[in-house]
């Protein structure tokens, strides 16, 4: 995410086209997304007995 | 555009969304926890669905289209890094639902109460968040006036148009309280997210596809890149990103929804869910805004690129509707999840903190209270003041002083009540200082300062005070995995008892 701030603002600074902080700022959010999925994967549930599970 | 078309549009919105909220009911709720968390069984998908609602509000469509039109891709940025910034509920959303389910938690001020000992701390933490979210509620119920009234040229006043807003936002909220709002959000949700997507599709269709999209907006030196044209320097990125980025645990509209999941699994069904969806919503809003941007280059004002483009005759009149539609629904199932959370704190952690209210006059009290925090949004509205909008820009700047008591309450057990309400009254009136006088000390942000002030007056007032170790040691072995755990399993049979302080 630091990265997120500092690349737009000097590597790509006068990249002004699609490929530039535009496909970057994305590719990292989808990075990040990943990430979410993989290090969630690991949650079980701790207490399946209590309360109800999920009505909706 | 015709008024009629527009009444009958709203009109079939409210119809279907408060017969979802009909259908939500599940018996009587019978307290607090039944009526504002769901009973703490609230499944991944809707719930999802309902923190998507919930966190995207009509600014997207509006103030951040607005934002792309004025500044270029730094909108982008900055959007997609409060996407990221929900990451934080890897860390902090297991640890909320572990510490909600031990200790019976209904908001999140309520366990900033609990876990420093002081009631004090619980009920500022409350207050704090009435003043900075009150506001951002009104200037949403603004929005939505200005919207229907500016789309058919003031047939459908200001007024009215906020007055049937909050009608809705009221009644989604009281039919169930979380599960109607959760329902109404869901569907809501599909209704926002399909008609941008669609619309902007169309738009871009009628540019030549994404090569004709890029190659228009490669003729506008300074969009695709930052700085560019000068709008988004580095002060102004970080001033905007930074209170976003902790949004998921300093706003109690969604860090209430920590406490919701039936189990960890569904909250982790909530967080992908939610991240896939704001990763849609959020490149679908910026592409509106750049075609705005390219179909008319020279508005005055950038929000009003919204209305602009769906009164152009880019795009038809039935999908105009729609999006229109799309947009009252991101302010209502925003409204309602505030007006909701803002009830339970008042209710929990104002009033009956002081007075030890049984949880059924606790409830009652609640759903009182409801109607009362609509009507102060819609009196703000519609007085229109300076300084409501001068709260609503400073909510999420103001908010970020919590979040130093928030990392405490899990991470360290030196935090004491002392050092929350010092860093939540002055660091928040430094905010609002700051952004009553328009001040950008050094060129920063005020949320920059409010943080900084909140981390050394935290840090610093609680090691100049005596800390509720006992307390501490407990709260943080409930927030972690039993896996993790040092001393014996802490099992949720306790749920609602041992909040004696």
């Amino acid at each position: 995410m630091l990265a997120m701030f500092v690349v737009p603002y000097t590597l790509l600074r006068e990249v002004d086209a699609w490929y530039g902080s535009a496909l970057f700022w994305t590719v990292m959010t989808v990075a990040v997304i990943a990430v979410n999925v993989m290090v969630s994967a690991g949650w079980d549930d701790e207490y399946e007995t209590q309360p109800e599970r999920g009505q909706l | 555009m015709d008024s009629t078309w527009v009444w009958i549009g709203i009109g079939l919105y409210f119809l279907v969304a408060t017969s979802a909220a009909l259908l939500s009911r599940s018996g009587t709720a019978e307290d607090m926890t039944d009526y504002f968390l769901g009973g703490r069984r609230m499944g991944g998908f809707l719930s999802a669905m309902s923190y998507s609602a919930t966190t995207y509000s009509a600014f997207m469509m509006i103030g951040l289209a607005g934002l792309t039109y004025a500044g270029g891709v730094g909108a982008l940025g900055f959007e997609l890094l409060y996407l990221c910034g929900v990451t934080l509920v890897l860390i902090f959303g297991p640890r909320f639902w572990r510490v909600g389910r031990r200790f019976g938690y209904v908001t999140p001020s309520e366990m900033i109460g609990h876990r420093y000992v002081s009631r004090a701390s619980g009920a500022v933490a409350a207050i704090a968040s009435f003043v900075f979210l009150l506001p951002y509620a009104a200037v949403q119920l603004a929005g939505a006036g200005y919207l229907v009234s500016g789309m058919t040229n003031g047939a459908i006043s200001f007024t009215t148009g906020t007055a049937v807003v909050c009608f809705a936002a009221i009644v989604f909220a009281m039919v169930a309280g979380l599960r109607s709002v959760v329902w109404t959000d869901a569907l809501q949700s599909v209704i926002m997210v399909l008609s941008a997507t669609l619309v902007v599709v169309i738009v871009i269709h009628q540019l030549g596809g994404l090569g004709g999209f890029f190659d228009a907006l490669e003729d506008q030196p300074g969009a695709l890149s930052v700085p560019g044209e000068g709008y988004f320097t580095l002060s102004t990125f970080i001033a905007l990103s930074l209170p976003w980025i902790f949004f998921s645990i300093s706003n109690p509209q969604v860090s209430q929804r920590l406490f919701t999941p039936g189990s960890l699994k569904d909250m982790r069904r909530m967080l992908i869910g939610f991240l896939v969806f704001g990763f849609i919503y959020t490149l679908v809003s910026v592409f509106w805004g750049f075609a705005a941007r390219i179909h008319f280059p020279d508005l005055e004002a950038a929000d009003s690129a919204t209305p602009t483009l769906l009164g152009s005759g880019l795009v038809p009149a039935p999908l105009a509707i729609i999006v229109m539609i799309g947009i009252l629904a991101a302010c209502v199932s925003t409204i309602d999840s505030i007006m909701l959370t803002l009830s339970s704190m008042i209710t929990r952690d104002v009033v009956s903190a002081r007075r030890g209210l049984s949880e059924r006059i606790q409830l009652a009290a609640g759903k009182a209270v409801i109607p009362v925090v609509a009507g102060l949004a819609y009196g703000f509205a519609q007085l229109q003041l300076d300084l409501i909008a001068v709260l609503s820009v400073s909510a999420s700047a103001g908010l970020l002083v919590m979040v130093p008591p928030i990392i405490g309450a899990f991470f360290w057990k030196r935090g004491t009540s002392a050092g929350v309400i010092s860093s939540v009254v002055l660091a928040g009136s430094l905010v609002l200082g700051l952004e009553y006088t328009g001040t950008a000390l050094l060129g920063q942000g005020s949320g920059v300062w409010g943080l900084l002030l909140a981390v050394v007056l935290f840090v610093g007032v609680s090691l100049l005070t005596p800390a509720p170790r006992e307390r501490a040691v407990e709260f943080i072995e409930a927030s972690r995995s039993p896996r993790h755990r040092i001393g014996p399993s802490t099992e949720p049979s306790t749920l609602g008892v041992g909040r004696g302080d």
